[in-house]
């Protein structure tokens, strides 16, 4: 249903894609809905789509949080401009986008432990909506700063900590990582988030022998390959290389990694 | 009713022995080596693209961050990371001649000897046009040093000029006091064209207080996007009435007006950089507004455009 291996021709133009609805989560933390059958069914767990924002110089990039056959998902936190312009848009305006772009997560029928922290819960939110498609099994442990109710989540497979305690277990990810390794005994993560959280989780998966894929992010300004404003460095059959995030990632073997942090 | 033809009027430009479709030439760093843009536009209906800076050897490039954006543009600090010119003759010029796409390659070296052997390397495999990025902030050594200092930059153009005969146009800086004397040099080299500007150093800067004292992150680099556009401006004005070789205009240009402003001060052709980053399809776009505002004002060629705006500015 899903592919894994992601033609780069089927991106194209870029659409107009409608808002059919612009909600808040939380204070800060928005999911908004878009219009747009071209992109949603393309759309892949861990790719992401670049929006244009008002009158500012570069697109924003988002990943892609759910899809069907006419819409699909954004969640974002606001956080400046970009994000500010999108989260005064009502229903019925238009997003200027293009995508999706880059190489998502792995799907398989491996058993599989989900990690979201923070706006991180957005791909994974789309691979744990394909893989319950898949009759996959798998877990999805989400970490937030307080409670936030997203209806798209399937609560009977999701365990939500908030730093507050407001919602779920009390603390951060990392606290409860290890114990969901062990009693769940996952054979892959899949990761989004904070940088720190990510690096954590990989070292938790190498710990217990489990495979990882994390989805990264660093600021560039094309999100087709060619600024080189992303690139970073992983190590690939040994050797250290030069990838680029928005093309040949965002999502990367967590134990490729070379953590700046 | 029957269908009524118009004319589509003549924009194509001649830049040393290229010739050109039309005025609309990508800058190098912002297309890649081309191929990434396929689905974006139709690679044969630019003017001419420019690859990424090429380099003797491959480079890493910088540390992270390289990318900032600032109101109305950029600032980069990539480091002209590149696969070498081994690898570009291996893995994108066949690319680029097997498509019949129209391209100029970007060179950059740490030494005049670096450009030249590039340049003999491009004289011998068949690349009909070169860039000599004279220009990067980014890198520690070469580069924008070559682009200061008018004895250096004749000395490193005259030498080029030698051993390749071909199209060669040099890519010039702002970040200097002697713009003119710059630009004559270039062209007593043998340079067919001057293309400028290239990104201007800046750094952007976040501060707040930490523990009483300012606490700050910054990226330096350089500056590109319409925020550029006046220094831009600026800088051709101010070399145009010095030479007579052609001058590819660029900085900030998104619109079909940008590129008449650049024209008027002199431009003949014009680079189109950080709007390729927002709007992957915008040289087609700009091609066809071009078109469609000549045809609206009833000019037949843009070296008509040009020629009148050349002669206005010696009234």
């Amino acid at each position: 249903m899903h592919r894994i291996e992601i033609n780069s021709k089927t991106v194209g133009k870029p659409v107009l894609a409608e808002i059919i609805s612009n909600n808040s989560l939380s204070d800060d933390i928005f999911q908004i809905t878009l219009g747009c059958e071209k992109i949603a069914k393309k759309a892949h767990p861990g790719q992401f789509v670049s929006v244009l924002c008002d009158d500012l110089t570069l697109r924003r990039p988002f990943s892609i949080a759910n899809a069907d056959d006419k819409n699909f998902q954004i969640i974002y936190k606001v956080k400046g401009k970009g994000t500010g312009f999108i989260s005064g848009l009502e229903h019925g305006k238009f997003l200027n986008i293009v995508g999706p772009f880059g190489n998502g997560f792995s799907v398989s029928n491996k058993k599989a432990l989900l990690v979201g922290a923070g706006v991180g819960i957005a791909p994974v939110m789309f691979l744990s909506k394909v893989l319950e498609e898949n009759n996959a099994p798998f877990m999805l442990l989400s970490g937030f700063q307080k409670s936030l109710n997203i209806d798209e989540i399937n609560q009977k497979n999701h365990q939500m900590v908030t730093e507050d305690g407001s919602s779920g277990l009390k603390g951060r990810i990392n606290d409860y990582l290890d114990n969901f390794i062990e009693k769940f005994n996952p054979e892959i993560i899949y990761a989004c988030g904070p940088e720190i959280v990510l690096k954590y989780t990989v070292e938790s998966a190498k710990k217990y022998n489990i495979e990882s894929e994390v989805s990264l992010e660093r600021e560039f300004a094309c999100g087709i390959g060619v600024c080189m404003g992303c690139s970073i460095k992983v190590i690939e059959n040994g050797k250290e290389v030069n990838r680029r995030i928005c093309k040949d990632g965002p999502v990367f073997d967590g134990r490729s990694v070379i953590w700046q942090i | 009713m029957a269908n009524i033809e118009v004319k589509k009027p003549d924009i194509s430009v001649n830049i040393g022995q290229l010739k050109l479709k039309n005025p609309l030439i990508t800058a190098s760093g912002t297309y890649g080596y081309a191929d990434e843009y396929k689905e974006y536009v139709n690679l044969q209906e630019i003017g001419a693209i420019i690859t990424k800076g090429i380099t003797l050897k491959p480079r890493e490039g910088n540390l992270q961050p390289r990318i900032k954006e600032v109101k109305g543009g950029m600032i980069n600090c990539i480091g002209l990371e590149n696969i070498g010119i081994d690898g570009f003759l291996k893995y994108k010029l066949p690319v680029l001649l097997d498509k019949k796409i129209t391209f100029i390659v970007n060179i950059a070296g740490s030494s005049i000897e670096e450009y030249v052997e590039l340049a003999k390397i491009c004289n011998s495999n068949g690349i009909y046009a070169i860039e000599l990025n004279l220009s990067c902030p980014n890198v520690t050594s070469g580069c924008i040093e070559f682009g200061k200092d008018k004895e250096i930059l004749y000395k490193l153009v005259s030498n080029v000029r030698e051993v390749f005969d071909k199209t060669l146009i040099v890519k010039l800086t702002s970040n200097v006091s002697n713009p003119a004397e710059l630009a004559v040099n270039t062209e007593k080299a043998g340079a067919d064209a001057i293309a400028a500007i290239n990104t201007v150093k800046a750094m952007s800067v976040k501060a707040g207080i930490k523990n009483k004292k300012i606490d700050f992150t910054y990226v330096k680099g350089g500056m590109s996007g319409p925020v550029i556009k006046p220094i831009a401006l600026g800088f051709i004005h101010e070399i145009r009435h010095a030479v007579s070789i052609p001058i590819i205009g660029m900085g900030g240009i998104s619109s079909v007006t940008d590129i008449l402003e650049f024209i008027a001060v002199g431009s003949n052709a014009v680079q189109i950089g950080t709007a390729n980053f927002t709007h992957p399809y915008i040289c087609e776009q700009l091609k066809n507004d071009l078109e469609n505002l000549l045809i609206s004002n009833g000019i037949d060629s843009l070296q008509e455009l040009i020629q009148e705006s050349e002669n206005d500015r010696k009234n």
